[in-house]
């Protein structure tokens, strides 16, 4: 991580800072009292039950709707209480990958993953076509640079999601369940790409995913919420958690034990 | 800040440094000078000092990729000095061939083939609605013979949504209708002292055309789109293959509602145009000293119960293509939210045209 320390030095504060944060929709509050850091350099994963609202921290970490109490701050400063235009500007520096891709639908492959670059750069045209064939090859969608999103199945859509958020350079990236869907070649393919842009660029990752091996090989911290006590349980080193956390429930994630049946805690006692 | 400097002495090789960052927000100037320095100097040797490149991100890479993998003759190679290690193991070595040259397009195609196409698609297009149209008949039939095959909730529902909510609308085009038919007849029949007669002419022109015709027009914009959009949407989302494979019939589950919705509302919007639009006609004659009791009994003498029931057959034929070919046009989306777009205006056009056609096709008849 030598490069990676080298770029915390010059941002001293954390590359993402979730205050306290209180979130859910309407008056429903998914998430109470969560507070966690990102540093810089740092692969932090989000896990937790499927609903749990994981996708649901993601956007309110990049300002898509606001927080009902609590702040998040992005490199120092707050997305939450920015005004548009700063909002914006601190968006930009965030790359994401939504649990659905969310490509545009009237591009193709290599154009929504040019769109970024077309928008935001001055680079010419053939330029931005290598640079967005490059990121293609690296989540090794090369072949699928023409197709249109209707015809990828769904590991291809995230893969040709996480490519256009690499497209703009951010060294932020918040990746949703990316390795959902795909196959285990892939999977290990995208978690080595991942640990790359870390070693040699001081990359920050937020990835929500579920995938334990993908988990015990990219992940520094694990941060773990949980939908009925509606707050944070675990942070923490994942070979940590899994051997020495003292709550079940994390160990239960980390070990992949099914829940006790109903009948076999009676017939025991 | 990267900076370039261009080594002018001709017999030396020629060197530039790539310095600082090198990011999206500042690579487009240097990238585009290095392309052009590189290309000015197809046959000289290029050293490209890279040890005061301090960070790339993606287009940095692929810019140093760029510079790597052209060929170029021997003796006019570029070499790339000091790039410290994290990043050169971050540029790719080979170049297989599809990273160059442009996007793919669509071959261009030429204009009889163009029209060729283009009539081959209406004649494929044209019989699929044939063939649709027979299935919904078919259906149709079955579940007027048929007891539960019905949805009659979800006929409800969309009756609602086609019918009572469109109710304003019809009723302002409709009164309008009479207005202006009225009084565009009414000076015509001033000259001729025949005032009297624009009745008549409201009338006939209310009940038999323009009351059904406006209210299909409003009926394909309104619920043929949305028809097909929401049953487009239905199978952009796999909704539709997973009717199939519950083992129902999306004819059955989707269109028939939406028919006999149609089928049962458009009529009855259609008296709702009528009336309003005679009571429009009745009002623009009054300022031809026609008073609404003379215009009544006129009225009477000059239509009858068939000249109001062909309007209303009208308006339920027109109801049925309206809904089967916004319901066609849904289940035949390709993929993406794109397509449904084009699904929805197609509806809307496509209706319009069959709703003409089809009026033309009544005048012929009932005339005969
Ligand atoms: N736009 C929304 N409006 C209301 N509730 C939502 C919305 N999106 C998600 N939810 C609810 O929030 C909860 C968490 O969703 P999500 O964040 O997608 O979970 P996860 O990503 O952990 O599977 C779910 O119960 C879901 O029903
Ligand atoms: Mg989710």
């Amino acid at each position: 991580m030598a490069p990676a320390e080298a770029a915390t030095a010059v941002h001293a504060e954390p590359a993402i800072s979730v205050r306290n944060l209180r979130m859910g929709y309407g008056t429903k509050v998914l998430l109470d009292k969560a507070s966690f850091d990102v540093q810089r350099g740092e692969i932090v994963v989000i896990l937790g039950g499927s609903g749990c609202g994981k996708s649901s921290l993601m956007k309110n970490i990049i300002g898509l709707y606001p927080p009902m109490a609590g702040d998040v701050l992005i490199a120092g400063d707050s997305i939450v209480s920015a005004r548009p235009a700063d909002k914006a500007r601190i968006q930009r520096k965030l790359g994401i990958m939504y649990q659905s891709g969310a490509l545009f639908g009237s591009l193709t492959v290599l154009e929504n993953v040019r769109f970024p670059l077309d928008e935001f750069t001055d680079i010419g045209p053939s330029q931005k076509d290598l640079v967005a064939r490059l990121l293609l090859r690296t989540v090794e969608m090369g072949y699928a640079e023409s197709l249109m999103p209707g015809e990828l199945s769904g590991g291809m859509l995230k893969r040709a999601g996480i490519a256009r958020a690499m497209a703009l350079g951010c060294d932020i990236l918040l990746l949703d369940e990316p390795s959902a869907g795909l196959d285990p070649i892939t999977a290990a393919n995208l978690d080595r790409t991942i640990l790359r842009l870390r070693e040699n660029l001081g990359f920050t990752f937020v990835v929500v995913t579920h995938e334990l091996s993908s988990i015990f090989t990219i992940a520094d911290r694990a941060v773990m919420l949980d939908p009925v006590s509606r707050r944070i349980i675990a942070q923490g080193k994942p070979s940590e958690l899994r051997d020495q956390s003292k709550d079940p429930r994390v160990r239960q994630f980390f070990n992949r034990e099914p829940d006790a049946l109903p009948d076999a805690g009676t017939k025991r006692t | 800040m990267a900076a370039m400097s261009d080594d002018s002495i001709k017999t030396e090789d020629l060197s530039f440094a790539l310095e600082g960052r090198l990011t999206a927000s500042n690579i487009g100037p240097i990238w585009a000078e290095a392309a052009q320095t590189l290309e000015r100097n197809p046959d000289r040797r290029v050293v490209v000092d890279a040890s005061r490149l301090d960070y790339v991100d993606n287009t940095g890479i692929a810019l140093l990729f760029d510079l790597k993998r052209r060929r170029r003759p021997k003796g006019a190679e570029i070499e790339i000095q000091g790039l410290a290690p994290n990043l050169a193991t971050l540029v790719p070595d080979d170049d297989p061939e599809d990273l160059s040259g442009a996007a793919p397009q669509a071959p261009s195609v030429g204009l009889f083939e163009q029209i060729g196409r283009a009539t081959e698609q209406q004649i494929t297009y044209t019989q699929r609605m044939l063939a649709f149209l027979g299935d919904c008949g078919a259906a149709f039939l079955l579940a007027t013979r048929r007891r539960g095959v019905v949805r009659w909730s979800e006929t409800l529902s969309v009756a609602t949504e086609a019918g009572a909510n469109a109710v304003p609308i019809v009723l302002l085009i409709g009164f309008l209708m009479g207005v202006i038919i009225a009084f565009e007849i009414g000076l015509v029949a001033r000259q001729f002292g025949a005032v009297i007669f624009v009745v008549d002419g409201v009338g006939v022109a209310m009940l038999r055309e323009l009351g059904p015709l406006m209210t299909a027009i409003v009926f394909a914009g309104r619920t043929g789109a949305a028809f097909a959009a929401q049953i487009g949407t239905q199978k952009v989302n796999e909704e539709i293959n997973a009717i199939l494979t519950f083992g129902l019939d999306p004819i059955h589950f989707l269109v028939l509602p939406r028919l006999l919705a149609a089928v049962l509302v458009v009529p009855l919007l259609t008296v709702f145009a009528d009336v309003v639009g005679l009571f429009g006609g009745a009002l623009v004659l009054v300022s031809f000293d026609i008073g609404f009791v003379q215009f009544y009994n006129h009225l009477l003498g000059a239509v009858g119960m068939n000249d109001l029931l062909v309007g209303l057959l009208k308006a339920a034929v027109f109801g049925f293509a309206i809904a089967a070919i916004g319901c066609e046009r849904g289940l035949s989306t390709g993929a993406g939210a794109t397509s449904v777009g084009l699904s929805a205006t197609s509806a809307v056009v496509t209706s319009i045209v069959w709703v003409v056609v089809l009026d033309g096709l009544f005048t012929v008849l009932l005339s005969g």
